[in-house]
């Protein structure tokens, strides 16, 4: 009995954690119409979860080193590792947003071709061109509207081309 | 991309340098944090909206939003992005706006006939800011206004989505413009001087051979989310 307790207690944990997250995403997502006030608890509830997953991790761990220690069934200790599994997977989502993961592919390093080489282009496709002195780089829209974000530079100069 | 802006900011605020990744979407436009000081901010006005640099605006870069074959003519030098390996087949189609139908804020009432999502071109002067559909813009095109104490011209190219503006004061003259037809990137000739300005603003023939047009940059935006970040905004009604 008291095992089963240790064992629900960290699945209630991880609902927890996962609960605040998922809250906080509602916030976020494009459907919905939001306030500043909206952003600002969103911020903060994400942070929450997040502070929260990892510690709640943190106690899983001891609960389920408990057990483990206590429990020889080679069952139960599988069960007993699930839910720290599970709060694991928790710790890792809650890092980010759901409109993160559905909407955000990171450029971790953008590379260029000079502009005759472009052959992935039309002549009439749109591009967000940067100009800084005798340099130029041009963001394709078409890509540009799929990664969102590419944090770049130019002739020295750090900007963020966004769409 | 829910709003159909393109912009580019600076990644220095205070000196400090700042790397931008996608948090969530506030009012159908998207809100970056940046992995420094996890602040959030607004793409399309730059502003931090909840963090610790809550209250610093992003400072813009000057852009342009014009087809390849225009930049490449006017910067053969200019490297392109690439697409990322594994993402060649991910990319937007070329109509990817068309199926834009998420709801659009509230309290944003499009005056008249202006549907939410029709797009615009938004040109700010100072306090001042004016709206121009698109497809006026194409029909009309050149355009010439006044925004504030800004007297302007707004052009867009015969691929009918490169859009370009310009402050159209010149020494003292404030020029009429007219474009030289079926001409693409657009030829423009002025009603004071007779010269021949190219779409980058430049005179390349005349009495103004050599001079250069000051640039205004324009933001292309749907109408709603326009109107929401400039309620006092000014539309242009020409043509209608």
């Amino acid at each position: 009995m008291k095992k089963l307790a240790v064992v629900g207690t960290t699945a209630l944990l991880l609902a927890a954690s996962l609960g605040v997250w998922f809250q906080a995403n509602g916030m976020l997502m494009p459907e919905k119409v939001h306030t500043l006030d909206d952003m600002a608890r969103a911020r903060t509830w994400l942070n929450l979860a997040r502070w929260l997953g990892m510690a709640l991790f943190a106690v899983g761990t001891g609960l389920t080193a408990a057990v483990w220690r206590k429990e020889r069934g080679r069952i139960f200790r599988t069960i007993s590792v699930l839910p720290l599994l599970g709060l694991l997977a928790a710790v890792f989502v809650t890092r980010g947003t759901v409109v993160e993961m559905m909407m955000f592919s990171p450029v971790k390093e953008a590379r260029f071709v000079p502009a005759a080489d472009a052959s992935f282009l039309q002549p009439d496709d749109l591009v967000i061109g940067v100009g800084i002195g005798n340099e130029a780089k041009a963001y394709p829209v078409r890509m540009l509207a799929y990664h969102h974000i590419v944090n770049d530079r130019l002739a020295g100069e750090a900007y963020v081309a966004t769409y | 991309m829910l709003c159909h802006t393109g912009l580019v900011w600076s990644s220095v605020v205070d000196g400090r340098l700042l790397t931008f990744e996608l948090v969530g979407v506030n009012n159908q436009n998207f809100v970056m944090r940046d992995q420094q000081t996890g602040t959030w901010w607004q793409q399309v006005t730059g502003e931090a909206l909840v963090g610790p640099l809550q209250g610093k605006r992003l400072e813009p870069v000057v852009f342009d939003e014009v087809s390849l074959q225009i930049w490449q003519g006017e910067n053969p030098g200019s490297l392109v992005f690439e697409p990322i390996p594994g993402h060649a087949d991910d990319y937007m189609d070329e109509d990817w706006d068309d199926g834009m139908n998420y709801p659009v804020p509230a309290g944003i009432t499009p005056d008249g006939e202006w549907e939410p999502r029709r797009l615009i071109v938004g040109i700010e002067a100072g306090e001042i800011s004016k709206a121009y559909p698109m497809d006026v813009l194409q029909a009309q095109t050149p355009v010439t206004d006044q925004v504030g104490d800004v007297p302007v011209l707004i052009a867009v190219a015969g691929d009918g989505r490169s859009v370009r503006a310009f402050d159209r004061r010149v020494n003292d003259l404030m020029l009429e413009m007219y474009a030289k037809p079926d001409v693409s990137p657009p030829v423009f000739i002025d009603a004071q001087t007779g010269s021949e300005w190219n779409f980058a603003g430049v005179a390349t023939s005349g009495e103004l051979a050599g001079a250069e047009l000051q640039r205004v940059v324009p933001l292309k935006d749907y109408w709603f989310d326009w109107k929401n970040y400039h309620p006092d905004t000014f539309v242009y009604l020409g043509g209608q």
